[in-house]
């Protein structure tokens, strides 16, 4: 009998807000030592899907909710020819939300927000990649169990939505102030262009440390000061620069869910003129203790579940729900934050298989109201830091790079897709 | 490759640092390498697609002809309200060439869109002339039951059928006891099409629950879930 699961909390909003100029899709990648054969991809696919029924479904209308239904055709790769990030086919017949890309050495993933969050993704990419060399003939092995094991799906325990599991009723934490938003120009023809930038992961976090705060905050005060100076001629109203973070709820709570299980903090600081690079670390590093603890990310999905648990809402047609989720979005996700960071972490591989990857890249879709997004990674030492933006204007992203480079002292390669550069 | 302006090394693929825009190859490009990370994109011109273009013109025509069809009225005769017969018929016209014709919609929800379209451009020229209520009596309890038939004979007829028409047959079976509802309301002055459509709406429902598979059980289980 084919399957169906009910969209996750966190699920639920993408359907709603997905457009054009907010895919809500985003990507993983990695870069192979040697060119990618699609054919031993789809190979590796094929018996990857088994494991990952989950991510084989398109999305169908219900009364009340949306849902995903699995699908009767199998995924096939694809060449990679769009710009990274583009918006998923919702259309039954031909779309899918999931797109498993190469080109060159390089395989992505690209997935639709409503199936799963970067955790889950990581996971299938890996098992993906484990597979294609697996079947590719190299010697790669999975002694220290990094990688999912190829036994049966674990319905229950995968498929489960743990924001239910992990619900408490605990009162929300009060709106959030609107955030300095970045303004700029959208490139025409509409697209998303991306920058990479690499450099040495544990020297980088040495540094960190050094100052004595994570990586993430401290790439996150560099953030708000490449802001802070871009936007300052036009900031007259000093309204606070907000980076918006997801926080992986699997490390906080015990779950083991292949769905969506994130809570997003927002981490803010309202400038005043003199303040130091220092100032800043002090503040991020201060906020991000204090909003990564369990009750307060308790807190935070209180907040964003309760509309969802009320009856009156549950019962409200699919059609009414979506316009309330879209002004929701809008009016509280969107105009509190000023641009989105999110670190998946160091990515740990089977050392066998390490020597057959170069690099790992996750980008993040920018949307209408955050033009410019980050993501960040890391994998066999290497840190890759992936701007993407909507608008031609490059202005944080170039002051970010300038002042990582001129802090760490550590050489930084930078790559892009060039989309709307005309080269 | 280096941007000394931006303090930072580029990929030999690119002429210019993508930070700045600076040329980090020097005039004659002599370094550059083909992008190992991403591939050249076709150029691609933003224009607004045919389609929408057909669809605005459409619509201007459309309010055109609405708009100089009440201009005339209310110039000449206005002891006689045709314009009011008029707009209806344009609306549905507007409906069926831009939903039924140009759209990608779903067949089903473009039957149960003309059925829509087709009932309400009825009973507004039946209540702009004032007659008695012969589109709420007869046609529209019988336009439901022709488009449950239709949708039941096209699940009926193809393959996954069921699996892609249940919702939009259960649609129509909710849709089945509007007639009744009328009635009720006093929009209706015939008894036996109402309960006609509705007993046609039940009796689909429950053909559809004792002869459909477990999957038509299931759809519906995922359609109602709340």
């Amino acid at each position: 009998m084919e399957e169906w699961y009910k969209l996750d909390h966190a699920g639920k909003l993408f359907p709603a807000v997905a457009g054009k100029e907010n895919s809500s899709t985003y990507r993983l990648s990695m870069m192979l030592t040697s060119q990618v054969k699609p054919s031993v991809l789809q190979d590796a696919l094929d018996s990857v899907m088994k494991r990952f029924p989950l991510l084989n479904v398109e999305l169908r209308n219900g009364l009340f909710w949306k849902f995903l239904r699995e699908k009767e055709t199998r995924l096939i790769v694809e060449p990679e020819a769009a710009y990274p990030c583009s918006p998923v086919n919702f259309s039954h017949e031909s779309g899918s939300l999931v797109r498993v890309l190469y080109y060159g050495n390089k395989i992505s993933v690209e997935i639709f927000h409503a199936l799963t969050d970067g955790g889950g993704a990581l996971e299938f990419l890996k098992t993906l990649v484990f597979q294609y060399l697996s079947l590719l003939g190299e010697d790669v092995e999975d002694k220290e169990g990094l990688i999912l094991p190829p036994a049966s799906f674990a319905r229950y325990a995968e498929a489960q939505d743990s924001f239910q599991a992990h619900y408490t009723s605990t009162t929300p934490e009060a709106r959030m102030p609107d955030a300095l938003q970045i303004p700029g120009t959208r490139f025409s023809p509409y697209g998303h262009n991306v920058i990479h930038g690499m450099v040495h992961a544990s020297r980088l976090n040495a540094v960190a440390k050094q100052k004595g705060v994570t990586l993430t905050a401290y790439l996150t005060a560099i953030m708000i000061m490449a802001v802070y100076e871009t936007t300052l001629p036009f900031n007259n109203e000093n309204r606070p620069i907000v980076i918006s973070m997801p926080v992986n709820l699997r490390k906080i709570f015990p779950s083991s869910s292949l769905r969506n299980f994130f809570a997003v903090i927002n981490i803010g600081v309202q400038l005043k003129e003199g303040m130091t690079f220092e100032q800043v670390l002090e503040i991020v590093h201060a906020q991000m203790k204090e909003k990564t603890t369990k009750s307060y990310l308790s807190q935070t999905m209180a907040g964003s579940m309760k509309y969802e648990k009320n009856l009156f809402s549950r019962f409200t047609p699919l059609k009414l729900k979506d316009l309330a989720i879209r002004f929701g979005f809008d009016h509280y996700g969107e105009d509190a934050k000023t641009l989105t960071l999110t670190n998946l972490g160091r990515v740990d591989i089977p050392a066998s298989m390490a020597s057959h990857i170069k690099a790992m890249e996750t980008t993040m879709y920018p949307t209408a109201k955050s033009p410019i997004n980050c993501a960040v990674s890391s994998i066999n030492d290497q840190l890759t830091i992936t701007f993407a933006r909507n608008i031609v204007e490059s202005d944080v992203i170039m002051r970010f790079f300038r002042q990582l480079a001129n802090l760490s002292e550590l050489d930084i390669m930078i790559v892009s897709n060039d989309w709307g550069m005309g080269a | 490759m280096r941007c000394e302006s931006c303090g930072v090394s580029v990929d030999p693929a690119h002429k210019a640092c993508p930070l700045c825009r600076r040329n980090v190859q020097g005039k004659d490009g002599e370094h550059l390498t083909s992008h190992s990370w991403y591939p050249v994109y076709e150029a691609a011109e933003e224009q607004p697609a045919s389609s929408s273009l057909i669809s605005k013109w459409l619509t201007f025509l459309a309010v055109s002809v609405m708009g100089i069809a009440v201009l005339i009225n209310l110039l000449g005769n206005r002891e006689a309200w045709w314009s009011l017969t008029l707009i209806p018929c344009v609306l549905y016209a507007w409906l069926s060439v831009r939903h039924t014709l140009m759209s990608r919609a779903h067949l089903g929800s473009k039957i149960i869109v003309q059925l829509l379209g087709l009932s309400a451009m009825l009973l507004w020229i039946n209540v702009a002339n004032g007659t008695t209520y012969w589109s709420t009596g007869y046609v529209i309890p019988f336009l439901m039951m022709a488009a449950t038939l239709l949708i039941t004979v096209i699940c009926c007829s193809r393959k996954m059928g069921w699996r892609e028409f249940s919702g939009y047959l259960l649609t129509l079976n909710l849709l089945g006891i509007v007639p009744l509802l009328l009635y009720a309301v006093g929009m209706s002055n015939v008894l036996w099409t109402a309960v006609a459509a509705a007993v046609y709406a039940l009796l689909t429902f429950g053909g559809m629950c004792l002869i459909a598979d477990k999957g038509f059980r299931q759809e519906m289980k995922r359609r109602f879930h709340f």
